[in-house]
């Protein structure tokens, strides 16, 4: 035994470390730790405690270790004590660190030894070691688990980022970049297979009214719910499908199917779709009912496609917008597959854009007026100005051929910042002329990106600029523009109220008509769609709906105007229901603004026999009744205080000095009191837009005055009439520096004159001469002011009925009268200096084939082109006329046969390039040339006829009728 | 006050039903039959064997193992089966089976020994474990047991043989016949309960130490492969040096020793690896033990047979025994030969003071009483009730 405990303690060490360092675990260390220095001692009990606690213990039962008597006992290095149900033992204990003591516990007779301390002491110390570089791994464990954690999570993240940068949040499912690139793997495995690839854009339609009516959230919610259900169509099975469902925009989802057979198997799906969301959608306490519109696109198959796939994915995706965009023309609802045809008209329309583009630059655009008229009394009340283009190779193109390409680009807000910019233009140029026109409101349309608060500030400046009444100009909006833009288009509309233009519901009936976007609007004009209006005279329902929408406009305190009145019996029918206001061919085309201004002025013949306008000329499309401009309750009421007040002015300006005059000893107060009144009632009218103010009141007035001065002539004796024939030389220098079209300059002399002849005449009667001169110098100027208006007005009203009778409205060339008069005055001219001239006259070939196939708007376009070519074909010295039907003329002067031959071949060339319905407007040209072909008009006429006559037998060889009419 | 009694019955009729209901009838010497314990050869059908046992003591808890060799009163046997039986008030019994040991022995044992919480509570405890000797490390189950026994309560009993064929070793509890498991019979007595322990092998030679080894296999000794140190220490003819089988029969009086504070435990060798030279003992042998090559003749493992039958006894007090229980390695069988274990038995008879024997020949014994070590190899373990 000698040797053996020698080495025993350093033995038994070797072995304790050799076992506990084997985990890598703290509690099984410790385990490990007391079960072998138990053995090594041969004690039955070992613990290890840190902390007053027990970590690892054996040779007690399970769940009877003796804690406290254990914690005690570590407290000792040795000692002898009862221990639990084991009776008295030996223990010893030795610290690890200075938290935690190693115990062992023997039974029996031996006590422990001082080499059994010593072994104990250096296994304590190796446990601590042990201890330490397991906790010490086990931290970096934990760090590697956290940090592996962290790396997770990071990924996680990072996925998450990666599919919420592809996918869309509210639905789940892939966005239009994730969208692009599955198209582009569909398309790459249906290379070389006979297998077709699908696009299929699906869009809701109104949604935007579904979202404002249930609220975003709800909308959001119904968005959702859809998207499970195109999804459940998508994939039918539960299998993996062929196909994807993406969200690509607010209301629009998209799927590419894949491995199709053919083109009908895309509709299949498509129908599929539509018929998954037939059923209404529970959102909250309601049902809600949605429609799609789908646009389908099929790729071909195994295509060898030059294109990279990029590019056959972006043009598929784009072919079923444009498909989905014509099954929306088509109506709600719909699907449409693309076709070839429509690449076409895309490429059209992009070409078609940018010409619009250059042509609004290059001042293409044109307005054009129609009428509106009361129903009740045919009076016009408003012009709606209308845009055309003067395409240069297509003709002149409606909006309904370009309005809605601008409205898919920004295009469409140049054009309507330029519309209302016209119009307001066109306003003032006849305000500035004194034009009948200028009384008449005109609306523009106005698009619906247009309105914005741009808009405001674009209709005040130009209102400014023009310096207009903002009561002249209308905004006409379509129902639904405004329902679709409800919420942001409110503060617009009050905003475009406030500055008093007026505002006109366009389209009525067309859209979801609802009473409460009727009354939270500041409309206050109501236009009635043209299909109720169509079938007014021969359906009863339609009569009804407009009875009823009138009924309703009346009691929002709106007026209202019906479109597209053709006949007479629907005006009848509108009439009898009451209906304000009516528009359409029944009364007028719409007509650039010359022609729409004559059609409004006055008939000048009956201006100038009796100095007055027209009283009370209901004559349908005539008579602008200056004072029957506004129809609004306000303008009628403006008008009668404009009545009232003039009626006043007349009455009590020169009742004042006529009182002062007649009475004996003069009522100078009374006299003075009256002239006052006269004054304020003046001021009222100053007030009132100049227009309102009928010149009769101003004639009238003059007369008056003209009585006065006469009066005072005949009774305050020669000094008097000395006096008052020096004012009249005065005033006549001042009259003449004022442009007498100022009418209201001429309104303040009269008023100014009205006041001093009073004081005239008592300074005549023996008070401040020098002050009554004075003032009826001024008395003098405002006669001669009022005179010299008068005549420019008639001057004006000579030339434009000069204008109106040698001109033809429809081109705007000269008419048969202008050619007699050239005719007569170059005839003139032959007598003088022999000068020769030409006479050319040109018929278009198959003119009345195009009027009536494609109809007289098409045919008056003919014309109107013709004319324009005509003229710029011609040289400056030249007359073009149109004398009627499709025949032209051309009066060349000092033009001998060779000018007449080389013009006639120009005309003839350049009206071929005048196309209709593809094919060139022919022409048959006549000429004849003075004196060398005829000595007077007569023949002249006669031989250039003939001439024509005989082309055209020449060019229709054939024609029975036309050779029977030649040989006559 | 206290009833008990112990009876053994054995019987080598060759058909396991006969000689079950044979051996358990001459074991029912008394009323009130609390436990029986079966140590039945591995040549019999265990089941029908069991099934005989059952029938002949319905109802009663039974525990029990095959044997390499069953020891009575009369002597030892192979091929038979020996039955005994507790009974009495004086003894309150709980049963236990852990199934499929090797899975995880600690585990095992502690479930096991579970059933010791279950007995009502008597003055004298002990557990009876009957374990798969071939299922591992048995140090791992006795520790297991150990954790849930405590300090208070020795353990007792024996691994399972085969008769040393080596292949598999059966154990039986209730209606089951088990292989892989730790059977387990929690004693309670108002008598007490004594235990021996002694194994009689000297050291030979000089120590050395295990310089690398895991678990029970042991690769090196001093530096040298372990085979080649062990051959070389005790000049081991050239048949032991080449052959399995003659290994086999000169490591069973070869064992090694290993150094505590105050004895050997004994390690059985049980193989050799001819080809990386190593050794497998029957238990854990730590690296870094100290070690012994031991050595005994029939002298020493007699003198231990008494010494275990004293140890045992005088821990009755002057209380006569009812009974002994041996668990004999079956390597002193081979020391002590056919005709030493007669005697041994006789001498353990002669003990008992006319109180019945019963045993079995172990690959394996286990017998804590003191420290927390409580498995034992080539040893003999006596367990003498009052």
């Amino acid at each position: 035994m000698a040797l053996l405990s020698e080495n025993w303690s350093t033995l038994q060490r070797a072995v304790f470390v050799a076992h506990v360092s084997v985990s890598t675990d703290e509690r099984d260390t410790a385990r490990r730790a007391v079960e072998r220095a138990a053995d090594a001692l041969e004690a039955e009990v070992c613990a290890l405690i840190r902390r007053g606690a027990v970590v690892a213990a054996i040779g007690f039962p399970a769940n009877h270790v003796p804690t406290p008597e254990l914690v005690d006992a570590a407290s000792q290095p040795v000692g002898q004590r009862e221990l639990g149900e084991l009776g008295e033992v030996w223990t010893m204990s030795a610290a690890l660190d200075d938290r935690s003591t190693l115990l062992v516990a023997r039974m029996g007779e031996d006590g422990f030894t001082r080499e059994e301390s010593d072994l104990l002491r250096g296994m304590a110390r190796s446990l601590e070691l042990t201890l330490r570089m397991v906790r010490t791994l086990d931290h970096e464990r934990k760090l590697r688990r956290q940090s592996q954690h962290e790396i997770r999570e990071r990924k996680r993240i990072e996925r998450e980022l990666a599919h919420q940068e592809l996918h869309d949040s509210l639905t789940g499912l892939p966005n239009r970049t994730l969208l692009l690139d599955r198209t582009i793997q569909a398309l790459e495995r249906a290379r070389g297979t006979s297998k077709l690839v699908a696009a299929m854009l699906i869009d809701l339609d109104h949604f935007k009214v579904t979202n404002d009516t249930l609220g975003h959230r709800r909308g959001d919610e119904l968005l959702a719910m859809l998207a499970r259900r195109l999804e459940g169509a998508v994939h039918p099975g539960s299998g993996p499908s062929r196909h994807t469902l993406a969200r690509v925009a607010g209301d629009e989802f998209m799927v590419i199917c894949e491995r199709l057979s053919s083109e009908q198997d895309a509709i299949t799906v498509a129908h599929r779709l539509q018929s998954a969301l037939q059923a209404p959608f529970r959102i909250g306490e309601q049902d809600v009912s949605v429609a799609v519109s789908i646009g389908v696109a099929v790729a071909a198959a195994g295509s060898d496609d030059a294109r990279d796939l990029g590019t056959r994915a972006e043009d598929l995706l784009r072919d079923a917008d444009v498909a989905m965009s014509r099954a929306k023309e088509r109506g709600r609802g719909c699907c449409e597959v693309f076709d070839e045809q429509m690449r076409v008209l895309l490429t059209e329309r992009i070409q078609l854009e940018s010409e619009l583009r250059a042509g609004l630059e290059r001042g293409e655009l044109r307005l054009v007026y129609q009428p509106v008229v009361s129903v009740l009394d045919g009076v016009v009340v408003a012009l709606e100005a209308l845009v055309r283009w003067e395409h240069p190779t297509r003709g002149l193109l409606v909006p309904g051929q370009f309005i809605p390409i601008a409205e898919q680009s920004d295009l469409i807000v140049g054009i309507g910042e330029w519309v209302i910019e016209e119009a307001c233009r066109q306003l003032s140029e006849w305000s500035r002329h004194g034009h009948a026109s200028a009384n008449v409101r005109i609306s523009v349309n106005v698009s619906a990106r247009q309105l914005t608060f741009e808009l405001v500030a674009l209709v005040d400046e130009a209102l400014e600029r023009h310096g207009l009444d903002p009561g002249r100009l209308a905004l006409e909006i379509t129902e639904t523009l405004l329902i679709e833009q409800a919420k942001s288009s409110g503060a617009v509309l009050d905003s475009l109220k406030r500055l008093g233009v007026g505002l006109v519901l366009d389209d009525f009936g067309t859209g979801y008509s609802s009473l409460s976007y009727l009354k939270r609007f500041p409309i206050d004009q109501l236009k009635l769609d043209r299909t109720f209006v169509s079938e007014l005279a021969d359906d009863p329902r339609s009569a009804k709906i407009v009875s009823a929408a009138i009924e309703m406009a009346r009691a929002l305190g709106m007026t209202v105007v019906a479109e597209g009145v053709e006949r007479l019996e629907q005006l009848e029918v509108l009439a009898r229901l009451r209906c304000d206001y009516a528009q359409g061919f029944h009364f007028a085309r719409p007509e650039p603004a010359d022609a729409v201004a004559r059609r409004l002025a006055p008939p000048p013949a009956r201006r100038l026999g009796r100095h007055t306008p027209a009283a009370g000329a209901p004559a349908t499309h005539q008579a602008p009744m200056p004072d029957s401009a506004p129809r609004d309750e306000d303008a009628e009421r403006r008008a009668t205080i404009g009545r009232t007040a003039g009626l006043l002015f007349l009455t009590g300006v020169p009742l004042g000095p006529l009182v002062e005059l007649t009475v004996p000893g003069g009522e100078l107060q009374v006299g003075v009191g009256l002239s006052l009144l006269g004054l304020i009632s003046g001021l009222i009218c100053l007030r009132l837009p100049w227009q309102q103010l009928s010149m009769r009141w101003i004639h009238a007035t003059a007369l008056v005055a003209t009585l006065e001065v006469a009066l005072a002539v005949a009774t305050a004796g020669a000094t008097a009439a000395v006096f008052s024939w020096l004012y009249v030389l005065v005033a006549a220098a001042a009259a003449y520096a004022f442009r007498p079209r100022r009418t209201l300059v001429a309104y303040v002399l009269i008023l100014a004159a009205a006041i001093a002849s009073p004081i005239v005449y008592r300074g005549n009667a023996g008070g401040d001469t020098l002050a009554g001169a004075v003032l009826g110098i001024v008395v003098i100027a405002t006669m001669v002011a009022v005179v010299a208006a008068l005549r420019e007005r008639l001057e004006i009203g000579q030339q434009e009925l000069r204008e109106l009778a040698s001109r033809d409205p429809l081109t705007g060339v000269g008419n048969y009268r202008l050619l007699h008069e050239r005719l007569e005055y170059e005839l003139l001219r032959h007598q003088r200096n022999s000068a020769k001239f030409s006479l050319l006259v040109i018929d278009l070939d198959r003119f009345k084939h195009v009027n009536e196939r494609l109809g007289h708007a098409a045919g008056d376009d003919v014309l109107r082109r013709v004319a324009r070519v005509l003229c710029a074909a011609v040289r400056q010295q030249d007359t073009v006329v149109r004398q009627g039907g499709d025949e032209f003329a051309v009066l060349a002067p000092e033009t001998d046969a060779e000018g007449a031959e080389h013009l006639a071949r120009r005309v003839k060339e350049q009206l071929g390039e005048v196309q209709f319905g593809g094919e060139p407007v022919g022409a048959a040209i006549g000429f004849a040339v003075y004196p060398d072909e005829a000595n007077s008009m007569q023949l002249l006429l006669a031989r250039a006829d003939s001439r024509l006559l005989a082309e055209k037998v020449a060019s229709r060889e054939g024609d029975p009728a036309l050779a029977a009419y030649a040989a006559a | 006050l206290s009833e008990r009694w112990i009876g053994v019955g054995r019987s080598a009729d060759p058909d396991p039903g006969r000689a079950g209901s044979q051996a358990t009838g001459e074991a029912l010497r008394g009323a009130d039959p609390r436990l029986l314990i079966i140590f039945s050869s591995s040549a019999y059908d265990p089941e029908r064997l069991l099934h005989a046992v059952r029938a002949a003591a319905p109802g009663v808890p039974v525990i029990g193992c095959s044997t390499a060799g069953e020891i009575a009163t009369s002597g030892p046997g192979q091929s038979g089966v020996v039955v005994t039986a507790l009974g009495g008030s004086g003894f309150s019994i709980v049963t236990e089976v852990a199934r499929d040991a090797a899975e995880d022995l600690r585990a095992a044992g502690a479930q096991a020994a579970s059933c010791l919480e279950a007995i009502e509570p008597r003055e004298h405890r002990a557990l009876l474990l009957l374990t798969d000797g071939l299922a591992g490390d048995q140090t791992a189950i006795v520790r297991g047991a150990y954790s849930v026994v405590g300090a208070q309560v020795p353990l007792v009993g024996g691994c399972a043989g085969d008769d040393l064929r080596m292949s598999r070793t059966v154990q039986f509890h209730g209606d089951e016949v088990l292989s892989g498991a730790v059977v387990a019979a929690a004693l309670g007595s108002d008598a007490p309960l004594g235990i021996g322990v002694r194994h009689g092998w000297r050291r030979v030679g000089e120590p050395m130490l295990v310089t690398r080894s895991a678990q029970n296999r042991v690769h090196e000794i001093d530096g040298r492969p372990a085979l080649d140190v062990y051959f070389d220490r005790l000049g081991a003819p050239c048949d032991v040096r080449q052959q399995a089988e003659a290994f086999v029969r000169f490591s069973q009086i070869h064992p090694l020793g290993l150094v505590s504070r105050s004895e050997e435990h004994v390690r059985f060798v049980g193989d050799a690896d001819f080809a990386d030279r190593s050794l497998g003992c029957i238990a854990e042998v730590p690296q870094g033990s100290l070690v012994w090559l031991m050595e005994g003749d029939d002298a020493s493992v007699l003198e231990a047979t008494d010494a275990a039958c004293a140890d045992a006894l005088a821990a009755l007090g002057d209380q006569p025994p009812l009974g002994l229980l041996a668990f004999d390695c079956i390597a002193r069988r081979g020391v002590l030969g056919e005709e030493g274990i007669g005697l041994e038995v006789e001498r353990v008879a002669a003990r008992g003071q006319g109180a019945p024997v019963a045993g079995f020949y172990t690959y394996g014994e286990i017998a804590r009483t003191r420290g927390i070590n409580g498995f034992h190899n080539q040893t003999l373990v006596v367990l003498a009730l009052a």
